[in-house]
């Protein structure tokens, strides 16, 4: 049982769902490519110009895959590098287990301190998403509401951290359950263009 | 690069629940199912996945009675949907799925993320809906295979929990319920289950389930409520693939893990077909019944 349940804490208890991670991850600002690795999503975002982003996300086990466009706002910004960014995407996604069409529009905002080259963030997602699919459930949607923390360290022009999510969601099929997500992330920074 | 990514999402567990369709047991007339052996008819399992929770996948496993072909026979048959416990996969209670759809049955049984149950407790509903919807649809290899009515749910350990929990909570879905050495979560207002039936059903050697708090649950159980002590039971006798370290942490019977999981499912099967209240209930050697 202990072993279980330290695998369901390392791995994410719950399936995060199919949603743009990615474009969501702490972000330097400028041009920049941003990967997560967790269980089960995997994600990828390109920063070309700091207010649009493009990401693709996979879900295991082979659940789904998407892609979405997002945008980013610095609204408030300290001294020393201290900052809160909002983030919002919007994306489709086609499932495999069944067939269908995802919708995902999600939201987030983190508040971020800066300590020489780490920085610690903590924030709350909204990442839902509508399916139309096959019976018994053709319409589904969910609601979910995470707390986020980050933590990162910048070494050159890469940027390694850790994303933790914990939260509870709502869906229309299946009620309530919990959410707990753990992904390693990594950011390249690109030359401006 | 993005095929091998692919084919090691496959190994995460995609691949196997890919709608295939497995010949389990073959059919024999010869098997007449006595106290609790299996039966005539042959198991056939699908392993496939379905979407849930707005985009999740979940995996399950059904298993139908079936001719030599897996296709399936006769029927429709009463349904049942099962969980295991949350620290074991589902091969390890497979033999109970295939026992039960030999005598006569469908059994469903989802399998949640990383093999754990509490979490997602509504999948046992989600795969109810599934298979019922499967059922109505006579293009479909399930075409016909479940009589109308409510479903059987069945766990075992945390897994007991859970099945007790839905069954519950969704009495449109589910009439009887099977817990196997598990009890009640806390504080759960068991008078919602009044006029349905339950069997809670433990080891006699059972020395990781506490059967004094079975004993204790089922005195709590709505009626009709029966349990069962099976002699010869252990918890680990119900699973399959048990490390001998874990299997070291209980007492050893001197009867085989055969007789004790036959005299489990004869038990079973009585509940199911409502023969445990009848007057003339067969001999049931080995097992205490309250």
């Amino acid at each position: 049982m202990r072993r279980a349940l330290l695998l369901a804490l390392v791995l994410g208890w719950r399936p995060a769902a199919a949603e743009p991670l990615a474009l969501r991850l702490p972000t330097g600002g400028g041009p920049e490519v941003s990967v997560a690795v967790g269980w089960p999503q995997q994600s990828v975002a390109v920063w070309l110009a700091d207010g649009l982003g493009f990401g693709l996300d996979l879900r295991l086990p082979l659940a789904s895959l998407g892609a979405s466009l997002g945008t980013r706002l610095v609204v408030a910004q300290g001294p020393k590098g201290a900052r809160f960014t909002l983030f919002a995407a919007g994306g489709v996604s086609r499932t495999f287990a069944q067939p269908g069409v995802g919708l995902n529009p999600s939201v987030s905002a983190r508040a971020t301190a800066v300590l020489g080259p780490t920085e610690l963030g903590l924030g709350f997602s909204l990442p839902m998403a509508v399916w139309f699919g096959e019976e018994p459930h053709p319409v589904q949607a969910r609601l979910p509401l995470l707390v986020e923390v980050t933590w990162g360290v910048q070494v050159q022009r890469v940027f390694v951290g850790l994303l933790g999510q914990l939260g509870g969601v709502l869906a229309t099929d299946a009620g309530w359950s919990t959410w707990v997500g753990a992904n390693g992330f990594l950011r390249v920074d690109l030359p401006e263009l | 690069m993005f095929l091998r990514f692919l084919f090691a999402a496959c190994l995460l567990g995609g691949c196997a629940y890919d709608g295939s369709v497995e010949l389990l047991l073959s059919p024999d007339a010869g098997r007449t199912g006595a106290g609790g052996q299996a039966g005539p008819h042959g198991v056939a399992r699908e392993r496939s996945m379905m979407v849930v929770r707005g985009e999740d996948s979940l995996r399950y496993a059904v298993f139908w009675p079936s001719n030599a072909d897996g296709d399936l026979v006769d029927g429709p048959w009463p349904l049942v949907a099962g969980l295991g416990p949350g620290n074991a996969t589902p091969d390890q209670l497979e033999w109970l799925p295939v026992r039960l759809a030999s005598r006569g049955a469908v059994v469903v049984m989802p399998r949640g993320a990383q093999d754990l149950v509490a979490p997602e407790e509504a999948n046992l509903d989600l795969v109810v809906d599934l298979v019922r919807t499967r059922a109505d649809d006579d293009g479909d290899r399930l075409g016909g295979a479940v009589e109308a009515g409510l479903a059987t749910a069945l766990g075992l350990g945390g897994g007991a929990t859970v099945a007790l929990g839905r069954w519950l909570r969704s009495p449109e879905r589910f009439g009887r319920v099977i817990a196997l050495a598990g009890t009640p979560e806390r504080g759960l207002d068991l008078s919602a289950g009044a006029g349905r039936s339950s069997l809670l059903l433990v080891g006699a050697q059972d020395a990781v389930t506490d059967a004094a708090a079975v004993q204790q649950a089922w005195e709590q159980m709505p009626e009709p409520s029966r349990l069962a002590r099976i002699d010869g039971m252990t918890f680990h006798r119900w699973l399959d693939e048990i490390p001998e370290a874990e299997m070291a942490l209980e007492p050893q019977p001197d009867s085989s893990p055969e007789e004790a999981r036959d005299r489990s499912v004869q038990v079973m099967s009585l509940f199911m077909e409502g023969g445990l209240d009848e007057p003339d209930l067969p001999d049931l050697e080995g097992v205490v019944l309250e």
